[in-house]
């Protein structure tokens, strides 16, 4: 029996469901040596800015229990050198590349999204939205479903391929976040980026990372991201990509029961960079050991007892 | 490039240090480069730990590291026994550059303490070529001396010196580097503490080119993460470069200390 790997996002087609989530994977080009790119569903590139960016002092990471801290700081070329010296290795690959973006005003965010708009090489667009908005006093984007909308609308009007929005889940209510991206025409929404944490080394009595505050990844964060799946795939139409401490087919699977068309996986692959292909054997073998078809067949099958008290859904 | 797996050989523990051989498919190498080893013990902990490659036999399916406890990570490595599952993935990073070696005179090889098995690993290059070269190897105390065994098996003759006079000469590894420069070492390498290391570049700047293994923390050692960095200035220009795939080796020169 041979399992439909395919897994479709609105307009955009995967070839599979396993992703290399952005930050995780460099351009692409840096995973070459270890993974054969066309095997996979896709790859989420590392956040771009107009301006790029030269990232934090060191130290940037601190390893947790089941995770890590990080703060480079979004280090990155810039949208105009991606394009002119990264972006043309890229277009031989039969894959879906996703340019994640930033920005910390809505026009930053719009020229970027404007910008790799126009790149054939990029299937869709990921904007990271866990970045303060230096025009409201810094308040992060993502916290507040209002500046949401306005920086998903912006983009939106300026763009033609899929716009992902990826929500932070350090938001009172991530729901209402969803709800606003998806309104304001996002095409998919990924779930989760990390969350905010800090590490202090008691003997110096120091901060762990220049920073001081880092994003959680990891196994770690797994059952936060899951939940979120869960909430945020019942409460919009758009698709929902899984993302949060994926490293095994089983922690794959959780995310598509819970309601992911496809997941990204990102720490893991700093541990095993060919951590991609078992997750994908794994996916396969769980399809055929319990008669799913195909992949899209599984996706949100978990046998829901209905509410319940205080899982508000 | 190898990803494992690999068996443990064997694993030869003196206090904290810890001598480990391992047995799997290993690709040709060249002294300066590492591998990011751990265990096969699950999400935690997660990440593997940059080892400095010791010696190497790709004919044979080996590879050798030292490694110091330092955190959970290194405790779990010192902790293998034979016959368990490694995963190493490498070799990986920038050699230590050979040209300036060609000059004539001596080379000075520099180490302390798990700085040491990269020289050593040099030295093993080094002798088998015939070059003659000066090692020095620098330590808090004689108990920190490390790869004795294995320098005597080149027939390497180290310069000791201790913090504490324990053991060699009392005083810092940069006396006997002044020597060695004053006699006319074409180059330095080094790699050890941060102490040192900054020592050694400071000794070496204007007089001599010195190249430096610099140790970071590192989360996946082939370039993507961008958690390794450390600042360096070239041509006047600063930016960040990665330990793990622009270095681990740095010139003296361009390294811009905390």
């Amino acid at each position: 029996m041979a399992v439909e790997m395919a897994v479709t996002l609105g307009s955009l087609r995967l070839k599979n469901p396993v992703m290399l989530a952005s930050g995780c994977c460099g351009y692409g080009l840096d995973m070459e040596s270890y993974l054969d790119l066309n095997r996979l569903g896709g790859a989420c590139l590392k956040g771009l800015s107009v301006a790029g960016s030269e990232g934090n002092p060191p130290p940037r990471i601190w390893e947790t229990q089941g995770g890590m801290i990080n703060a480079i700081g979004l280090q990155n070329v810039g949208t105009r050198r991606f394009i002119e010296e990264k972006a043309p290795r890229l277009r031989g690959y039969d894959t879906a590349f996703v340019a994640n973006f930033y920005g910390h005003t809505v026009e930053e965010y719009v020229e970027a999204a404007r910008q790799l708009d126009a790149e054939p090489c990029l299937a869709a667009l990921e904007m990271n939205i866990s970045c303060p908005n230096i025009q409201e006093g810094g308040i992060h984007f993502g916290t507040d479903p209002a500046m949401v909308h306005a920086v998903t609308k912006a983009c939106r009007e300026v763009m033609r391929k899929p716009l992902w929005v990826k929500l932070s889940p350090n938001a009172s209510d991530v729901v209402a976040v969803a709800r606003a991206a998806e309104e304001a025409g996002a095409d998919a929404l990924t779930c989760i980026n990390t969350m905010p944490a800090m590490a202090i080394d008691v003997e110096r009595r120091e901060f762990r990372i220049w920073n001081k505050i880092g994003g959680l990844s990891g196994p770690a964060l797994r059952p936060i991201a899951i939940r979120i799946v869960y909430q945020v795939s019942r409460a919009v139409k758009i698709p929902v990509v899984g993302i949060g401490g994926v490293a095994t087919a089983n922690d794959a699977i959780e995310f598509l029961l819970a309601g992911a068309k496809a997941v990204q996986v990102g720490t893991a692959l700093f541990a095993d960079p060919q951590c991609p292909y078992s997750i994908l054997d794994g996916i396969e073998a769980y399809c055929e050991r319990h008669g799913f078809l195909s992949v899209e067949a599984l996706i949100g099958q978990i046998k829901d007892p209905g509410p319940r008290p205080g899982c508000h859904e | 490039m190898g990803v494992g797996p690999y068996t443990v050989r064997s694993n030869v523990r003196r206090g904290p240090y810890a001598t480990i051989t391992v047995e799997g498919r290993v690709e040709p190498s060249k002294p300066g480069q590492f591998y990011m080893v751990r265990g096969d013990w699950g999400a935690d902990p997660l990440l593997g730990r940059p080892l400095s490659i010791l010696s190497d036999d790709p004919s044979q399916g080996v590879l050798r590291f030292l490694l110091k406890i330092f955190g959970e990570g290194s405790r779990r490595l010192h902790e293998l026994e034979p016959g368990q599952k490694v995963h190493a993935l490498g070799p990986l990073g920038r050699p230590f550059p050979r040209g300036a070696a060609e000059r004539g005179g001596k080379p000075a090889l520099v180490g302390g303490g798990v700085g040491v098995p990269p020289l050593v690993y040099l030295a093993e290059a080094f002798a088998r070529e015939g070059r003659s070269f000066s090692f020095l190897q620098g330590a808090r105390t004689k108990d920190d001396l490390v790869c004795l065994e294995e320098l005597a098996a080149l027939g390497v003759q180290p310069e000791v010196t201790t913090e504490d006079g324990s053991e060699g000469e009392r005083g810092l590894v940069t006396a006997p580097l002044k020597r060695a420069i004053e006699m006319g070492a074409p180059v330095v390498y080094a790699c050890g503490p941060e102490g040192m290391l900054k020592a050694v570049a400071a000794l070496c700047r204007g007089r001599v080119p010195s190249y430096l293994s610099l140790e970071a923390r590192m989360a996946c050692g082939y370039g993507v993460c961008l958690g390794c960095v450390v600042p360096v200035v070239r041509d006047g220009v600063r930016s960040y470069e990665r330990v793990c795939q622009e270095g681990p080796v740095f010139e003296g020169e361009v390294v811009e200390w905390p």
